[in-house]
């Protein structure tokens, strides 16, 4: 079978798997609630309005939330020993990975696309630049959370306790991330665009080439059975 | 020799012993040298007065955990190409020292800090840097501990080894532009340059980075020979667990 | 000018202290180990006599 034929029978596999529960949308969707609420309930409402208030709200909630949706990627595989069925099928090793990555970058897009508008409800905030710029640059930062947080995912997944684990390992490596998607979203919603920040673009497109690229590399080592 | 040594450990063991306790003795007069040079050769920085001399330590310090991390990079990638275990053993037990440098690189950052900004802690880059890098090699250990089986941890350390140190760079450029800076690829950062600085104080710093790596590979080999103690009591609890089944 | 001899003396001082500690634990280990190395061969040694 082609890779690609590969990834998508996977991908569609799990997809089937999780519409039938419904929780891979409902528990980080409602976690992801919560925590809006949380930052809510907790900011002064002058803060609300502050400068970068409203951006690290936003991103905080969606990359903890995220963290559940993601990590299932292989969470619900090690039950009864499925991660081993996975593997022993003829499939490159790095097709598994890339079909893990782009289910979590689904999640991730469709928990966004829910949350997004309601964080820019509830905070009264409204987008000074372009449309387009927030969605290339929103669409950069959840790709680069996806591949990494699906290589993490992978290694946690073969750790005792690994589900708690998951978030301490996750973090560190998100930091680049994190940085730039809340600079960006605050260049383009206080200044109208993101003209003067290619830097931090550049970074985003780097770190999105690494933690696909070396996952992609080395994938066959990470789930040596 | 007793029964349970097998005898092709036996010479590598006496030999890291020997090394270290060469190290040691190089050390400790290595240590002596550069807090004289530091303390009262260098010459006295003229705004700052005395608090500056940690500097001489600083340098030291940074230098030694990102060397140590990078053993762990380049350690790593051979363990998952050749699978031998004395690599995984280096890969441990540089992270570990790794980690105890970026311990005193974050301590004289901070005393730095006080010296220069007077303030105990700032989101400076460099010691943003290295709190990241901190918890990136802790996440490298607890990893270690909840593996089961050899093979997996070293294995999935490996693969954390590699990416978190393919993670450094790219957070060193965040958590410079993040304040502010302007990004550009070779970066002048921090009070160094600002410092007029003596050919003394240059002298005085690299004499401390001597010693400190001195230190660290003294470390390094104690770490490595309870590296090297810790599978040779798994292999013999491995014999005894055989023994007990025949 | 006296206060910045107390921070370098505390800044060198924590420095000792972290490196004294790290070699304490190392030593430590160490001791631990060899015991449990020695207990080993014993155990191992008394079966081959048996």
């Amino acid at each position: 079978m082609s890779m690609a034929r590969v990834m998508l029978a996977i991908i569609w596999k799990d997809f089937r798997l999780e519409w039938r529960t419904g929780e891979v949308l409902l528990t980080p969707g409602l976690l992801a609630l919560l925590l809006m609420l949380v930052f809510i309930f907790a900011l002064p409402p002058a803060a609300m309005k502050a400068e970068g208030v409203f951006t690290a709200s936003m991103w905080t909630t969606l990359f903890f939330a995220g963290t559940i949706g993601v990590s299932r990627g292989f969470g619900r595989e090690r039950g009864d020993g499925r991660l081993a069925g996975l593997l022993l099928a003829p499939v490159d090793r790095s097709a598994v990975f890339l079909a893990k990555a782009v289910s979590a970058l689904l999640f991730m897009a469709m928990v966004t696309a829910v949350m997004m508008p309601l964080f820019f409800g509830a905070f009264g905030q409204t987008l000074a630049g372009p449309l387009w710029q927030w969605l290339v640059m929103t669409g950069l930062v959840i790709t680069a959370y996806s591949g990494v947080g699906t290589l993490v995912a992978a290694v946690a997944a073969q750790l005792r306790s690994g589900e708690v684990l998951y978030p301490v390992l996750l973090f560190p490596l998100l930091v680049p991330i994190v940085l730039a998607a809340v600079h960006l979203s605050d260049a383009l919603l206080l200044e109208g665009g993101w003209a003067g920040h290619g830097g931090w673009l550049q970074m985003l497109v780097l770190y999105n080439v690494l933690f696909w690229g070396v996952p992609y590399l080395l994938f066959e080592y990470v789930v040596e059975v | 020799m007793t029964v349970a040594a097998r005898p092709s450990t036996q010479p590598a063991a006496e030999r890291l012993a020997a090394l270290h306790r060469g190290l040691g003795w190089l050390a400790l007069p290595a240590v002596i040298f550069a807090l004289y040079m530091g303390l009262v050769w260098a010459p006295e920085e003229r705004t700052l007065g005395v608090v500056q001399r940690i500097f001489y330590f600083h340098v030291g310090s940074a230098w030694n955990a990102y060397l140590a991390f990078f053993i762990v990079f380049v350690f790593s990638i051979a363990y998952l190409v050749r699978r031998k275990d004395g690599f995984d053993a280096i890969a441990v037990s540089a992270a570990e020292v790794g980690i105890v440098f970026t311990v005193l690189t974050l301590l004289t950052g901070t005393f730095w800090a006080r010296a220069v900004w007077n303030v105990w802690w700032t989101w400076e880059p460099r010691l943003t840097t290295t709190v990241i890098l901190l918890f990136m090699y802790i996440a490298y250990l607890l990893i270690r501990a909840a593996a089961e089986g050899s093979d997996r941890r070293g294995r999935l350390a490996s693969i954390f080894g590699i990416i978190a140190f393919a993670n450094v760079p790219l957070v060193h450029f965040s958590a410079t532009w993040w304040r502010g800076m302007h990004p550009t690829v070779i970066q002048l950062d921090g009070p160094a340059p600002r410092l007029e600085m003596d050919p003394r104080m240059i002298t005085a710093m690299m004499v401390g980075l001597a010693a400190l790596t001195v230190v660290s590979a003294y470390l390094f080999v104690h770490r490595l020979r309870l590296e090297q103690m810790t599978r040779r009591v798994d292999a013999l609890k491995e014999r005894a667990r055989l023994e007990v089944e025949n | 000018m006296s206060s910045g001899t107390m921070f370098l003396f505390l800044g060198f001082s924590a420095v000792w202290a972290v490196l004294a500690l790290y070699m304490w634990t190392l030593g430590a280990r160490q001791k631990r180990l060899a015991e449990d190395i020695a207990m080993l061969s014993d155990v191992l040694e008394e079966k081959r006599e048996a």
